[in-house]
């Protein structure tokens, strides 16, 4: 019975990712056939002759994200220790879950005024900057469980010993924080590269990163790169999930 | 200055004040004290709204869809989780793990092409000969139900929630309060009932509350899968702020200050709680 239940989540939970696979080679399929009548390379050739700007898109998406990733982690990391030993800690903890537990596009909205003011709308900087203000609080939110009175006691050994503020978190902070550092590294990623609400917003539909174009291919019902866009678009979180398997699965 | 001191002022510009700085404009707006049409303080708009019945069908439908699919959701987990106990499923862990990497964009894709009318079930159904044409398939996108929309919710969450039990299954050693219970007599029911379900419930009931919180605000999965009328609260925002009739403004940002207000509420409850 449980190897039934397995076999039957593992194809539920597989099939999507089969399917935009075999969908991206596809050319013929349509009602009622169950299987495309045709696999074909003719569909990634074009993207990468005549549709470039998926590829355009796809770099656009990587360095939005992984900038964003980098700025949160590093500011997260900072900041979350003043905060984490403060008294005031679970009224900042609650504060930092206010950007991330509203909706996207709603914040996206309310901020546009001030995005538009410092001509920030319809760049890369400001899609950045708007993906910061909401993965930020989240790093803090992962940041403020971590520091403890263990790690506390560690830092002020260094100090005692004639440490540097440098040389703390380079031996002894770092160190001991790399599979949170990874771990929130890898969840702003994911925040930044799956967003669709703030980048379309205040993206104004000129930044074209690969969400927004995936969004104009369901819109056209250009299936085939819809299915070509999912792939591209499912392939980075598994890489870094393959890559970072040991640790996130611990976690 | 102080590097403490410092980093309090990187988050209350960082965090703080965008999210004050929004919701102050917001309000401002609603209240008629800014915009280019705007023409001094007045409840208009707000008057407007609350007399509108889109709005509340909207609110209804997003706590609705958002309530049935985080209550599947956590039912199907709670069920897997305790299936799952005594079970190594640390080398199939890896397939519910799976389901958080597809973005909302493409799990609307992907539900689009297994429940729509010409998907993947529809074709199944034809060639077993349960149906006869595409048209006889019922919609189970862009319903009056939202069962796409729900379907799709749960199919994203009930992993989130099944990892999650199983490791609070582990982190708060349920299984030497069941032993303890079962010496006392208790039937492996009662066990479920009354012994692991509510310790789980428990621990992860901010889970819920937050995850309920993200499903009642949810954008991309009710834009392409759910109805022009009702739709849920984030895509009636956007399509009031979309609209050429800059006269909707006021009313939008105050539908986003009635959105927030729930979001504040219960995170609020949520920490007072805790």
């Amino acid at each position: 019975m449980k190897r039934a239940l397995n076999l039957f989540l593992t194809i539920i939970f597989i099939l999507p990712f089969v399917f935009f696979l075999v969908l991206s080679f596809a050319s013929e399929y349509y009602y009622p056939e169950m299987f495309p009548a045709n696999l074909t390379i003719s569909h990634f050739v074009q993207m990468i002759q005549t549709d470039s700007s998926i590829l355009e898109c796809l770099f656009t998406s990587l360095i939005i994200s992984l900038s964003t990733a980098c700025l949160s982690t590093l500011f997260g990391f900072i900041v979350s220790k003043s905060l984490a030993y403060h008294s005031k800690k679970k009224l900042f903890q609650m504060i930092c879950y206010l950007p991330f537990a509203f909706s996207p596009v709603i914040f996206a909205y309310c901020l546009n005024y001030f995005f538009n003011s410092f001509d920030l709308s319809g760049n890369a900087f400001g899609i950045i900057l708007a993906q910061f203000i909401v993965t930020f609080p989240f790093a803090l939110i992962l940041f403020m469980n971590h520091w403890s009175v263990n790690l506390k006691a560690s830092e002020q050994l260094v100090y005692t010993l004639g440490g540097s503020v440098w040389q703390t978190y380079k031996l002894i902070l770092i160190p001991m924080s790399k599979s949170i550092i990874i771990i929130c590294f890898f969840q702003t990623f994911l925040i930044s590269w799956f967003d669709y609400g703030l980048t379309s917003v205040i993206g104004l539909s000129k930044v074209q990163t690969l969400t927004i174009r995936m969004y104009q291919y369901i819109n056209e019902s250009n299936i085939y790169f819809a299915a070509l866009g999912s792939c591209l678009l499912i392939f980075p979180p598994i890489i870094l999930l393959w890559m970072n398997k040991n640790m996130v699965f611990k976690t | 200055m102080k590097s403490s001191t410092l980093n309090l002022v990187i988050f209350i510009c960082l965090v703080i004040l965008p999210l004050a700085s929004g919701l102050v404009f917001a309000i401002l707006y609603s209240f008629g004290l800014f915009g280019a049409l705007s023409l001094g303080f007045t409840f208009e708009y707000w008057y407007k709204l609350l007399y509108d019945q889109t709005v509340w069908s909207s609110l209804l439908l997003s706590l609705t869809v958002a309530l049935v699919s985080i209550c599947i959701a956590v039912f199907i987990a709670l069920m897997l989780s305790l299936y799952y106990r005594d079970y190594k499923i640390s080398r199939s862990k890896i397939i519910f793990y799976l389901p958080l990497i597809l973005p909302p964009i493409i799990l609307s894709f992907w539900t689009f092409s297994f429940l729509g009318n010409s998907g993947i079930v529809s074709r199944i159904c034809f060639n077993l000969g349960l149906i006869s044409d595409i048209d006889s398939f019922p919609s189970l996108i862009n319903d009056s139900y939202y069962l796409g929309v729900i379907l799709s919710m749960i199919f994203s969450t009930f992993p989130v929630f099944t990892l999650l039990f199983l490791s609070f299954y582990e982190s708060e050693n349920i299984k030497s309060y069941e032993r303890l219970a079962f010496t006392l007599g208790g039937t492996a029911s009662q066990l479920k009932r009354k012994v692991a379900i509510p310790i789980l419930l428990h621990r992860a009931r901010p889970n819920i509350i937050l995850y309920f919180i993200f499903l009642f605000g949810a954008f991309e999965l009710p834009l392409i899968l759910g109805r022009q009328s009702p739709r849920m609260i984030s895509v009636l925002i956007h399509s009031k702020f979309n609209k050429f009739n800059i006269y909707e403004l006021p009313e939008a940002y105050a539908l986003s200050l009635i959105y927030a207000s729930v979001v504040v509420f219960t995170i609020i409850l949520l920490f007072n709680k805790k």
